[in-house]
C-alpha cells in the first residue's frame, strides 16, 4: 500500500482510477424522466421490490396519491411475497505460463420477511474452480444466516443486521490443500474480499451488516454499506480472533428501459496477520429493472495490493452476473 | 452514456495494462521487501490471496549463532529423546558418516555451511543465516531474497500440506521431503526470474527443468565441479539431504513445464513415495517394488535384541544406497546405475546394551546383480562384509568383530 505507482498510468493512481470510474459516474445521464424505482444496492444487499413503474399497475392495497417521485422512492410498499430468492456468480480468470484457472462463485439468497421490517435470509456460496480446463473442483462456502431490521425516514432508507456463519469451508492438509486454499483464496478475489467470511475456511464469523441509500434525485441516488465481522478460528490450523470490517460507497443511475448504471468504491479492512491491511475495489454494475426480477451484469477490479491490477499483487478482477434479492 | 462508458472503458483497460512486476535487488531485512517478495511469490504460484495468513517473521543470524542454535538443540532434544546410539554406530559402519567426530557434530557442520534459510514450523518463522562471503558479494542481497522467497513458499505451503510428517521410513521421508523441498525450489527459481539481476549477472536460461537437470547431474557425480559434486555437499548421509531440492526441483520443474501450476497443484497427489522415482525421473515409469517379509537368518542372538526384537528397523532406499556406494569409492556414474537397480531394502540394527557394541545387517533387493566392478571397491577388508546371492545384496557389519565372525546371515525368505 502507498508504494509508488509503476508503468503506464502513474498520473491516475489507484485511487484515481476510482476517482475517474466514479466521475464518470456522476457525469449528467439519464435526463429523459422516468417513473422512478426503488433503491436498490448495486451488490447483494437487502431492498424492496421493483414498485409498479406504471400507476394503474399499483396493487389496489395501495392507493395512496403519488407523492413526489422522490419521496415516493423510499417510501415503496413492501412486496406482497413473503419469499424471495436470488443468485449471483462471480466468474475470475487467469492465464499463466502453461495453464490457466478459472473460478466461478455461485451465491444463492432466500430471503423470508417475518414481518414488513424484520427479514431472515440465508446466503449459501460455492466454489468451482476449473484448472487448465482439464480439472474441476468444487467446495461450499460458509452459509450465512442473517435477520434484518429495515427503516426509512424521510429520503433516506436503512437496513441493519446481524448474521452467524456456518463454518462448512475448509481445507484440509493434504494433497489436495493446495487446491482447496487456491479456490477459496480466488473465490473471495473474485469478490475483491467483500463479505470474505463467505470464504474463509474453518472460521465462522459473526457479521453485522448495515446499507443505506438516500435518494438525491429521481434519477440518483446514493448508497453505502458497511459491515464488521468478528472472525474465530474453529478448525485446527485456523485459530484465534480476527476483525474484518468493510465500507462501500455508491450511486446508482436511472437510465431509459428501466435501466440503472452503478459505481460503487469498496475498501476492506483485512486481518491483523494480512499482509495488507485494505484491499480497495471498484465496480461498475448495469442492472435491468422489469418486473418480474431485477437483473445485473458488471465488473469488480481490484485496485491495490495485494489483489490489485496496480503494484505487486495478483491483478485479479471479476465479472458478475445474477439476478438480485427482491423483498 | 456513451462517453461514461468510454471513459469507464479506458480505464480498465488502463488499469489490466499496468504489469510492471520486475524487482529490484533489495535487502530482505525491510519490511518492504519482505512484501514485494511474498507478492512475487503469491503470483507466480498462482493461488490468490489468503488475507488470515501474513509474512512470518524473519530474523537474520551468523553463522557462529546458528552453530549456537543446533547445538544448544541437540542438548535439548538429547535431553529429552531416548539415547539410540546404534543408530551413530550403523551410519558409521557403513561409511555414511565420519570416523572423526560425533554424527552430531558432523550433522552441525554440515547443516551451519549448506543453510542459506529455514522456515521453522513450530516457530512458523523464518532464519537467514548470513555466511562470511555474502558481505562482499554482489550477488549475496539476490541469493538472500531467493532464499526468502523460498522459505516463504514453505509458509504457505505449511496451511496446505501437513509439514509435520507422520512415522515412516527414511525412504519415504526423503520422498516427502523431496516433494516439499522441490516445490519451494521451482517456486524459488521462478521468483528469481522476477528479479532484475544487479549488473554483469544473467540467468543463462529460463527453463527451471534445465536449471534442476544441471544442478541434479552436478550434485550425483564424483567428478567436474569440486564446489558442486557429491563430495562437496558433506559426509554421505548428509549429503543426501540436499539431493531432496535438486531431485525434487526436476521432479516439479518438469510438471510446471507441462501444465503449469495447475499440474504443479495437482502433482502432490501423485508424488512419488520412493526416492528410486526421483533418482530415475519424471520420464521413467515407475518400476514395481519388492517387499521383504522377513528378518535375516540366523538371527541375531538374544543379547543384541531389545525384547526379543531389532533395535532399529528401517527403509533407506535407493538415494542412500548411491550415497552408500559413492561413500565407498565406487565411481559416481557406476553409483547411479547401481541406485537404480534398487527396488526394496531393509536395515536391521542390533545392539549389545552390556557391551555397547553394535551390528547390522541391509538387505538390499535389486532388479539386477551388481557387476563385479561395483562390488570390488565395496569388498575391504575393513569396510562390511558384502555378499551378492542373485539379485539380493546382503551387506553386514559390527564393530565387534568377534561377533561378526561368527555371523553370517542369508537370504531367509524371498521378496514378493
Amino acid at each position: 500500500m502507498g508504494r509508488p505507482l509503476p508503468c503506464l498510468c502513474p498520473k491516475f493512481g489507484r485511487c484515481g482510477v476510482a476517482v475517474l470510474v466514479a466521475v464518470a459516474g456522476w457525469s449528467p445521464l439519464g435526463a429523459r424522466a422516468q417513473s422512478v424505482a426503488r433503491p436498490v444496492s448495486p451488490y447483494p444487499v437487502l431492498d424492496d421490490p421493483p414498485p409498479p413503474l406504471r400507476p394503474e399497475a399499483a396493487p389496489d392495497a395501495f392507493p395512496a396519491p403519488a407523492p413526489e417521485p422522490a419521496a415516493q422512492v423510499v417510501t415503496a410498499p413492501p412486496s406482497l411475497s413473503r419469499f424471495a430468492v436470488a443468485a449471483t456468480l462471480a466468474f475470475a480468470h487467469q492465464s499463466e505460463t502453461n495453464s490457466s484457472l478459472t473460478v466461478a462463485t455461485p451465491v444463492l439468497r432466500g430471503l423470508y420477511k417475518i414481518r414488513p421490517d424484520v427479514m431472515a435470509e440465508l446466503d449459501w456460496g460455492f466454489a468451482l474452480l476449473l484448472d487448465s480446463e482439464v480439472s474441476a473442483s468444487a467446495r461450499s462456502g460458509n452459509p450465512w444466516l442473517k435477520g434484518w431490521y429495515r427503516g426509512e425516514r424521510g429520503l433516506l432508507r436503512w437496513y441493519a443486521g446481524v448474521g452467524v456463519t456456518v463454518p462448512l469451508a475448509s481445507v484440509n492438509l493434504g494433497p489436495d490443500g493446495r487446491i482447496a486454499r487456491a479456490l477459496y483464496n480466488q473465490s473471495a478475489a473474485a469478490w475483491g474480499l467483500w463479505d470474505d467470511w463467505r470464504w474463509t475456511p474453518g472460521r465462522m464469523a459473526l457479521p453485522i451488516p448495515a446499507a443505506l441509500w438516500y435518494t438525491l434525485s429521481p434519477h440518483v441516488i446514493a448508497t453505502a454499506e458497511a459491515a464488521l465481522a468478528p472472525v474465530v478460528g474453529v478448525r485446527d490450523g485456523e485459530g484465534g480472533t480476527d476483525l474484518l470490517a468493510q465500507l462501500a460507497v455508491g450511486a446508482r443511475f436511472l437510465l431509459p428501459h428501466d435501466l440503472w448504471v452503478c459505481p460503487r468504491v469498496q475498501a476492506v479492512l483485512l486481518p491483523s496477520a494480512s499482509v495488507d491491511r485494505l484491499q480497495l475495489a471498484a465496480g461498475l454494475r448495469v442492472e435491468w429493472a422489469p418486473r418480474f426480477g431485477r437483473f445485473f451484469v458488471g465488473a469488480l477490479v481490484n485496485l491495490d495490493e495485494p489483489l490489485g491490477v496496480f503494484g505487486r499483487g495478483t491483478q485479479t478482477w471479476g465479472i458478475h452476473l445474477g439476478k438480485e434479492l427482491d423483498l | 452514456m456513451t462517453r461514461f462508458l468510454c471513459i469507464a472503458c479506458t480505464a480498465l483497460a488502463l488499469l489490466t495494462g499496468c504489469r510492471d512486476h520486475t524487482l529490484a535487488v533489495c535487502d530482505i531485512t525491510q519490511s518492504d521487501c519482505q512484501q514485494d517478495i511474498y507478492y512475487t511469490d503469491l503470483r507466480v504460484r498462482g493461488d490468490g490471496y489468503d488475507p488470515f495468513a501474513g509474512i512470518p517473521p524473519i530474523r537474520t543470524i551468523s553463522e557462529d549463532q546458528y552453530r549456537t542454535e543446533l547445538v544448544d538443540q541437540a542438548a535439548k532434544d538429547a535431553q529429552q529423546a531416548v539415547p539410540q546410539p546404534w543408530w551413530d554406530a550403523a551410519l558409521l559402519l557403513l561409511g555414511l558418516v565420519p570416523s572423526t567426530g560425533t554424527t552430531q557434530a558432523a550433522s552441525i557442520d554440515n547443516e551451519v555451511q549448506n543453510t542459506a534459510a529455514f522456515y521453522s514450523t513450530k516457530e512458523r518463522n523464518v532464519t537467514v543465516v548470513s555466511h562470511p562471503a555474502g558481505s562482499t558479494d554482489p550477488f549475496q542481497p539476490f541469493y538472500n531474497m531467493s532464499a526468502l522467497a523460498h522459505e516463504l513458499v514453505h509458509a504457505l505451503q505449511d496451511r496446505e500440506l501437513n509439514l509435520k510428517f507422520p512415522p515412516g521410513t527414511t525412504d519415504e521421508y526423503f520422498a516427502s521431503k523431496a516433494l516439499i523441498e522441490g516445490d519451494a525450489s521451482l517456486y524459488q527459481r521462478l521468483f528469481g526470474y522476477n528479479v532484475t539481476l544487479p549488473l554483469g549477472y544473467h540467468f543463462t536460461n529460463h527453463d527451471p527443468l534445465v536449471y534442476f537437470s544441471t544442478w541434479r547431474d552436478a550434485n550425483l557425480t564424483d567428478q567436474g565441479d569440486p564446489t558442486t559434486n557429491f563430495a562437496s555437499l558433506g559426509p554421505p548421509f548428509f549429503a543426501v539431504q540436499w539431493l531432496q531440492y535438486p531431485l525434487g526441483g526436476v521432479w516439479l520443474s518438469d510438471r510446471w513445464d507441462k501444465g503449469g501450476n495447475t499440474a504443479v497443484r495437482h502433482a502432490y497427489g501423485s508424488a512419488p513415495q520412493r526416492s528410486l522415482d526421483y533418482l530415475l525421473g519424471p520420464d521413467v515409469a515407475a518400476p514395481a517394488g519388492k517387499k521383504i517379509g522377513c528378518e535375516p537368518q540366523p538371527a541375531a542372538p538374544a543379547e543384541f535384541r531389545n525384547s526379543g526384537k531389532a533395535y532399529g528397523i528401517d527403509s533407506f532406499g535407493a538415494v542412500y544406497f548411491f550415497a552408500y556406494l559413492m561413500g565407498w569409492k565406487v565411481p559416481g556414474s557406476d553409483s547411479l546405475a547401481s541406485a537404480l537397480l534398487w527396488r526394496y531394502d531393509l536395515l536391521f540394527v542390533y545392539y549389545n546394551q552390556s557391551t555397547q557394541k553394535t551390528a547390522l545387517a541391509w538387505r538390499i533387493e535389486l532388479a539386477s546383480p551388481l557387476p563385479d566392478s561395483v562390488l570390488a571397491p565395496l569388498t575391504t577388508p575393513s569396510g562390511p562384509r558384502v555378499v551378492q546371492t542373485g539379485t539380493t545384496l546382503m551387506i553386514t557389519a559390527s564393530d565387534d568383530p568377534a561377533f561378526l565372525a561368527n555371523w553370517n546371515p542369508g537370504i531367509a525368505c524371498q521378496p514378493q
